[in-house]
């Protein structure tokens, strides 16, 4: 295959992915609204675009099934059916058919699924729906189709005498339209005769004035020739390429805070020295657009969150006919633009909230009519940006948190001791939830296709270096309040030293840092722990977490500790010394297994040293099994 | 013979379908060719001048191929502009719409680029002939 049609096959799967994101959640909307025209035109004329490309690159399966959900939306615009859930039904099935289609056609793993069935529901859908409807509507239709043909015949019985044509067909004997003829019997008449625009231009505009058979597809609109074209400006990039841009961005951000450093010390020896004065100036100038840079290259990388919305009202409308409960989904912020790793990862998480708020947040439609509340559950997902974080919050207004009756569970499932589950605050007690193996059921999700259960709500947000809040109200309803940071390249790290090594610590996780005396530090059965405004808090020291094998603070009559706090866990690691705290640019690193090293990655320095940067959530997993083998 | 070296705007909302038109006029010989993403785009685009020939595709948000045909043949300057429409299928109340609306000729998707030469050798051979009887 050449490259070039590689180019154009993967343009096609990226273009005809877009429109089924796109049109998905109009599917949702027309439900909603009725029969909006300009939805349904919407969406037939991107079953019809990917059909018409498919066609040219030979994917014929995508072609018969877009051919035929496409049948359906073309009657339903025309008017000639109306929409029932039936026929949602299997145009949302032939959706994900295509989905699937494409990802074999990416793939290139040469399955061929079978679509004739669904090819066949398609078609008996559409004929059922034909042929429910009530005998006026189909004499209007005959009579439409009739006053058609009538009006057929005379545009080409006006036609025919027209001697230019006759000798066009001539001169081109081999004309494909000949051809076209043999495969469309539904349009022969047009094909043979060759339209002759100039001599047809009196007749079509006479007919126009009585033309009753105007397509309804083609409504009088305003042209929207005012309207700028703002995508005709749009680029289509390669991530890598951006990715790259990224990455000299984040190089340009490590030199300048370098030579932030050099200046200073420069200043400071050399204050009287004018060009001192003016490296100074040139430094900071420096300064100020890299930062600026930095943003705009951030830019690029962000997009939208609708791109992840998108998939969530027909989520929605499946899960409330499957459960029997009448639920409304109402998103707002869809245009808060964030980084694209976080559409990547966010999709799954937000997934499992929403689930688990239908599923437990909503009450049944005659429980909530018993407690006085709206028959029909609300769910809303807000999102927001606010200072450098996004936030997004998923609310329902259902019956809220049993805080007891999550004890018990997390009690009887083992994840938690009775004792435990006393002292627990009830924040620390709604974040059971996200415990592995607290979920009872474990669902195989339709969007995920793998079972799991909410612990990879926690998981995939702190890998977006993010965090996740409950806050409930008996009856009033449950909140999950989702924060990540803007971007995900530079963060905001705790500088510290362990065994005369530097380390930079992510600040979002850091509760405080506290410098204890020795005599503070007690060993309960063989772990240390501090106590914190008398809570217990276990400590470990970072020089045996890296097995670094110094432990040049223990001899220290005082040692200083960072509090960190993941979720409902709350640990502290004691260091060498505390440095400050610096802006970081990760820098992934190549070959290592960030999952059992503790690392996250390494960034440069402003005096230009490589340190490596803690990966306190996978410390704090680590930490967890540890105390409990222990 | 067909002149390939006039300017080409290829018209179609799905890029994809931009590029493959592109190559099959490519193969036939065209090198001159621009594109537009909605029929609003395409007006403006020939109304800056210097386009021989339209090939567009039908349906199109923001404005269809065949209100574009309409500006077009309303147009002073642009109303003998050759102009192919390109299809899915051939249906019949569009076709018509389209010949009332003036359209030169069209073409169903997917064609190869024999076929599109044809359907252009057409257009072109009767815009010569209908020189010659008017002359």
């Amino acid at each position: 295959m050449t490259d070039e049609m590689e180019e154009i096959i993967s343009e096609f799967i990226t273009e005809a992915e877009e429109s089924l994101d796109r049109i998905e959640p109009l599917f949702v909307e027309l439900e909603q609204k009725g029969e909006d025209r300009d939805l349904i035109n919407d969406i037939f004329r991107s079953m019809h675009t990917i059909k018409g490309a498919a066609g040219f690159l030979g994917y014929q399966l995508v072609v018969d099934v877009a051919h035929s959900s496409e049948n359906i939306m073309k009657k339903l615009r025309d008017g000639e059916i109306s929409l029932s859930r039936e026929l949602m039904d299997v145009i949302l099935k032939s959706i994900d058919m295509l989905r699937l289609l494409l990802d074999h056609i990416k793939e290139k793993d040469g399955i061929e699924e079978d679509v004739a069935p669904l090819v066949k529901e398609l078609g008996s859908a559409l004929s059922r729906a034909t042929g429910g409807q009530g005998e006026i509507t189909v004499k209007v239709d005959s009579h439409n189709q009739t006053s058609a043909q009538q009006q057929e015949e005379t545009v080409f019985s006006k036609l025919s005498p027209a001697p230019e044509m006759d000798a066009v067909s001539d001169r081109a004997p081999d004309a494909p339209a000949s051809v076209q003829a043999e495969r469309l019997p539904d349009a022969p008449e047009v094909i043979k005769h060759l339209p002759d625009a100039e001599s047809l231009k009196e007749e079509a505009l006479a007919l126009n004035d009585t033309d009753e058979i105007k397509n309804p597809a083609i409504p009088p609109k305003d042209h929207g020739l005012k309207l700028k074209d703002k995508s005709a400006q749009n680029l289509r990039v390669d991530v890598e390429r951006i990715d790259k841009v990224m990455d000299l961005a984040g190089e340009v951000v490590l030199v300048r805070n370098r030579l932030l450093n050099l200046s200073h010390y420069f200043d400071q020896k050399y204050n009287n020295d004018p060009q001192s004065e003016s490296l100074t100036e040139t430094v900071s100038f420096l300064d100020r657009v890299t930062s600026d840079m930095q943003l705009a290259v951030m830019r690029i990388r962000m997009q939208p969150i609708k791109k992840v919305l998108g998939k969530f009202p027909r989520f929605v409308r499946d899960m409330s006919a499957s459960l029997n409960k009448d639920v409304e989904l109402i998103i707002t912020g869809e245009g808060t633009e964030v980084d694209k790793t976080v559409i990547e990862h966010i999709g799954d998480p937000l997934t499992h909230i929403l689930r688990n708020s239908i599923d437990h947040g909503l009450e049944s439609t005659e429980e909530r009519v018993a407690k006085g509340k709206p028959s029909k559950g609300r769910v809303k997902i807000d999102i927001f940006q606010k200072g450098t974080q996004v936030v997004i919050e998923i609310t329902d207004d259902g019956k809220g948190m049993d805080i007891s009756k999550l004890k018990k569970k997390a009690i009887d499932k083992g994840l938690i001791t009775r004792d435990e589950a006393a002292k627990m605050t009830d924040k620390a007690a709604t974040e059971l939830i996200f415990m592995a193996g607290f979920s009872t059921k474990e669902v195989a999700t339709e969007l995920s296709g793998r079972g799991v259960g909410m612990d990879v709500v926690k998981n995939n947000i702190s890998m977006l270096n993010g965090y996740v809040e409950i806050s409930t109200e008996k009856d009033v309803g449950s909140t999950f309040r989702i924060c990540i940071p803007l971007t995900l390249a530079i963060i905001h790290a705790l500088m510290v030293e362990a065994s005369n090594a530097k380390y930079a610590i992510p600040l979002s996780p850091i509760e405080e840092t506290l410098k204890v005396s020795a005599e503070e530090i007690e060993n309960v059965s063989g772990q240390n722990v501090i106590v914190i405004r008398d809570k217990v808090c276990p400590l470990f020291e970072l020089n045996d977490l890296l097995h670094t094998g110094g432990n040049g603070a223990n001899k220290a009559d005082h040692k200083y500790i960072i509090v960190i706090s993941m979720g409902d866990r709350k640990y502290c690691i004691a260091v060498d010394k505390l440095l400050g705290q610096e802006e970081v640019v990760i820098k992934t690193l190549d070959g290592i297994d960030t999952s059992s090293s503790f690392v996250l990655g390494a960034t440069i320095t402003g005096d230009g040293k490589v340190v490596f940067i803690l990966d306190v959530s996978g410390i704090s997993r680590n930490l967890v099994e540890i105390t409990k083998n222990s | 013979m067909l002149d390939v070296s006039i300017k080409v705007l290829v018209v179609d909302d799905f890029s994809t379908m931009r590029r493959i038109v592109k190559n099959l006029l490519k193969q036939i010989g065209y090198s001159n060719i621009e594109e537009a993403e909605d029929g609003a785009q395409a007006l403006s685009k020939l109304q800056n001048g210097g386009f021989g020939l339209v090939v567009s595709d039908w349906n199109m948000p923001n404005m269809d191929g065949l209100d574009m045909l309409k500006a077009i043949r309303q147009d002073a300057e642009l109303k003998d502009m050759p102009v192919l429409m390109v299809t899915a299928e051939a249906e019949k109340e569009k076709v018509i719409n389209a010949i009332q609306a003036g359209v030169n000729n069209y073409v169903v998707k997917p064609f190869t680029g024999e076929i599109l030469k044809e359907k252009l050798d057409k257009i072109f051979d009767k815009i010569a002939l209908d020189q010659k009887v008017n002359s």
